[in-house]
Formats: structure tokens, C-alpha cells, sequence
């Protein structure tokens, strides 16, 4: 069990019932997995996390294939179980190399990557490892992916660090129907 | 020198220069530095990612006191100068202790601290160091601070090392009328 249960509407802060109305509506039900189901109890705050995920999965200039390697990277770096679960799938189908998110998972020595692949990689291990990014890995990221790109894939990994937070703090329930190796941890 | 030039409306993305515009004017200027100096590159992104912050530093339940230690706890986490110095005078104006401050910052044994202190430095430290959040802390700040209250403070937790992860990767200049000591780093 998730440390939080499930809420119902009388469980929301009053003044936010509304917007939780309009989430379960979209989700189809009240979320009982991953970050939503802690972020659901602020429906507020949910729907402004929602947006700026939503802009970057589907307005911005990332391609599917760095924005799922970006995340890939963020919940192998914060050993985040759900995100990775639900992003490995997404990673492969759009393209990012089986064995390169096999040795993500396993932490073993990366393969070849291309320019585009490495630049994501080495930008998140070197922030979540360091807390700072080289002026190589920086210009890398800015050569391949220009200003806005590189704006975008740090918002992604900031954002779906916040995600591992939600997720890892309430030790939110994995899906039943998981697919993929769990992380070593 | 940061690592971005400055935005202008024509490097901004085609499609959002009247986001632009309109994040300029609440503003009142170009941002130099901290977060908004890089998200406003992407102007969509930036306001989706400071509607969050307004609704946590405005609507949302927790004192302002937990709100700034938070955000001090996830900046020494982080290493992340321009945070710490934009909060650690608002924190001691909110009622976090020179001693717990000094403390956090130069990674000293901390003092003797109130519950809900207690509930966020530790929460905070465990998740930003082992990924997780121990039964003993998640409940401690459960009980402080209420099931929308936890959610927020992970929220908050989570928003600030995203902002962090923006600061520290663009390497934003420091405003000059910096008033704290530098984190030791």
C-alpha cells in the first residue's frame, strides 16, 4: 500500500474540488499510481505540473526520443522504480538503443551513443551526480539541441525529478502490469 | 558571464512571444538572474513553471517559515548558490533560527530543532541523499503538517531542485547586491 490513500473528494481542500473534478474526469478516475496519486490531493498544484508537462511532451522542440531519454536518466540517477517503468517502453519505441537502456538500468559501462543520446546522458549524470554540469557537457547539450532545447531537456529532468519525489516520498504502489526489469537499487 | 545570453522576443520560440510579453510585463524587466533568467528563454515553459510556484508560495497551506526552509534545504542539497542567497534572509525573517541556517549552510551538526523544522530538514536530506524517505520521516511530516501539507512540501522539495538544476546547468550570475556567505561547496 502507497503511503496515502486514495482520496475522495471530501479529502480535497476546499476550493480545489473543482479542479479535481476536471482531473479525474481526463484520467477517467481518481490516479492510484505514480505521482499523480500523491499530487492529486492538490489539485491546484497537479494541474500547473500537468501543464508544464504537457507543453514539453507535446509543444516543445524535443524529440520523443531525447524527451524519454531525458526521463530515463532522471529515474535511473533518483532510483525511481515507476517513472522508469512506465518510460523504458516509450525510450525503446522511439528509438533510444535496447542496450543502452539495459545498461542505464544495470549501471554497467554505457555503449556507443550518438552525439544526441550522449549529450542528454552526460548532462543529467553529471547535475544529479555533482549537482554542476561541465562547460563540456553544457556545450554539447546547447550544440545539439540549441538554447531552447537545452532549456527544455533541463525542465524535463527538473520536472520529472520532481515526479521521483512525489513518487519515491509516498512510495506510491507500481503498476500491476509492469513490464520492464526493476531498477537495481 | 552566465552561460545563455539573454533572452530577447526574437530568440524566443516562434508562438510565444506574446508569452513573452506578458511574462515582461509582470516582471517589470528582462530577468538577469536565478531561474526566470533561463526559463524565460522558453516563455511557454516559464509560465507554467512559476503558476506552480505562485500557487505554493500564495494558495497553498504550509507557513511561510516551512516554505523557506524547504526551499534552503533543497538549495544546500543542490549546492545551488543563487537559491540560498534569495531565501536564507526571508527564512530567518520567517523564523528559521540563524543557528539552523549557519548550520545548514556550513554543514555543521544542527541545533536543537522544533517539530516541523525537524519534519522538512529531514525529509528533504533523506530524499535529496538516498532517494528515499524513511517511515520516520515521511511520518513526521505527515503528522506536521497533514496529507495536504506533505504533498506540498514534497512539491515544494521537488520545484526547487528543478530550479536548482536550471540555476546551476546555465550557470546564472549572482545578483551583485548578494547579501548572504557563499554556500561552501
Amino acid at each position: 500500500m502507497a503511503r496515502l490513500p486514495v482520496p475522495t473528494r471530501d479529502d480535497i481542500p476546499e476550493g480545489q474540488r473543482e479542479t479535481f473534478d476536471q482531473i479525474v474526469e481526463r484520467m477517467g478516475r481518481v490516479p492510484q499510481v505514480g505521482p499523480e496519486a500523491a499530487m492529486i490531493y492538490v489539485p491546484e498544484a497537479h494541474k500547473w505540473i500537468a501543464g508544464l508537462s504537457n507543453y514539453l511532451r507535446f509543444e516543445s522542440a524535443l524529440s520523443m526520443r531525447t524527451r524519454e531519454l531525458a526521463i530515463l536518466v532522471t529515474a535511473r540517477e533518483l532510483d525511481c522504480q515507476h517513472i522508469w517503468n512506465a518510460h523504458a517502453p516509450l525510450g525503446r519505441d522511439n528509438g533510444v538503443p535496447d542496450e543502452l537502456i539495459a545498461a542505464l538500468r544495470e549501471r554497467r559501462p554505457l555503449p556507443a551513443m550518438s552525439p544526441g543520446d550522449a549529450a542528454v546522458v552526460y548532462l543529467g549524470q553529471e547535475f544529479f551526480q555533482t549537482h554542476k554540469v561541465s562547460r563540456g557537457a553544457f556545450q554539447s547539450a546547447l550544440e545539439q539541441y540549441g538554447e531552447r532545447g537545452a532549456v527544455e531537456i533541463v525542465l524535463t529532468m527538473g520536472s520529472y525529478a520532481l515526479f521521483s519525489f512525489a513518487v519515491n516520498a509516498f512510495d506510491t504502489d507500481l503498476v500491476a502490469d509492469r513490464t520492464e526489469p526493476l531498477l537495481p537499487v | 558571464m552566465a552561460r545563455l545570453p539573454m533572452a530577447t522576443r526574437e530568440t524566443v520560440p516562434q508562438g510565444q512571444q506574446d508569452a513573452f510579453d506578458e511574462i515582461l510585463q509582470r516582471m517589470g524587466e528582462m530577468p538577469r538572474y536565478g531561474p526566470p533568467s533561463v526559463t524565460i528563454h522558453v516563455p511557454q515553459a516559464h509560465k507554467l513553471t512559476f503558476a506552480l510556484n505562485d500557487y505554493l508560495r500564495r494558495d497553498g497551506c504550509l507557513p511561510f517559515k516551512v516554505q523557506e526552509l524547504a526551499m534552503l534545504v533543497a538549495a544546500r542539497e543542490t549546492d545551488c548558490q543563487h537559491i540560498w542567497n534569495a531565501h536564507a534572509a526571508s527564512a530567518r525573517g520567517a523564523g528559521v533560527a540563524d543557528a539552523l541556517v549557519d548550520a545548514l549552510r556550513d554543514k555543521q551538526p544542527l541545533p536543537a530543532m522544533a517539530a516541523d523544522e525537524a519534519a522538512v530538514v529531514y525529509m528533504g536530506r533523506e530524499f535529496f541523499r538516498t532517494h528515499k524517505v524513511s517511515r520516520g520521516a515521511f511520518q513526521t511530516a505527515l503528522e506536521q503538517f497533514g496529507q495536504q501539507g506533505v504533498v506540498e512540501l514534497a512539491l515544494v522539495l521537488g520545484q526547487y531542485s528543478m530550479l536548482a538544476f536550471c540555476i546551476n546547468t546555465f550557470d546564472t550570475d549572482l545578483p551583485p547586491d548578494r547579501t548572504e556567505p557563499l554556500l561552501p561547496v
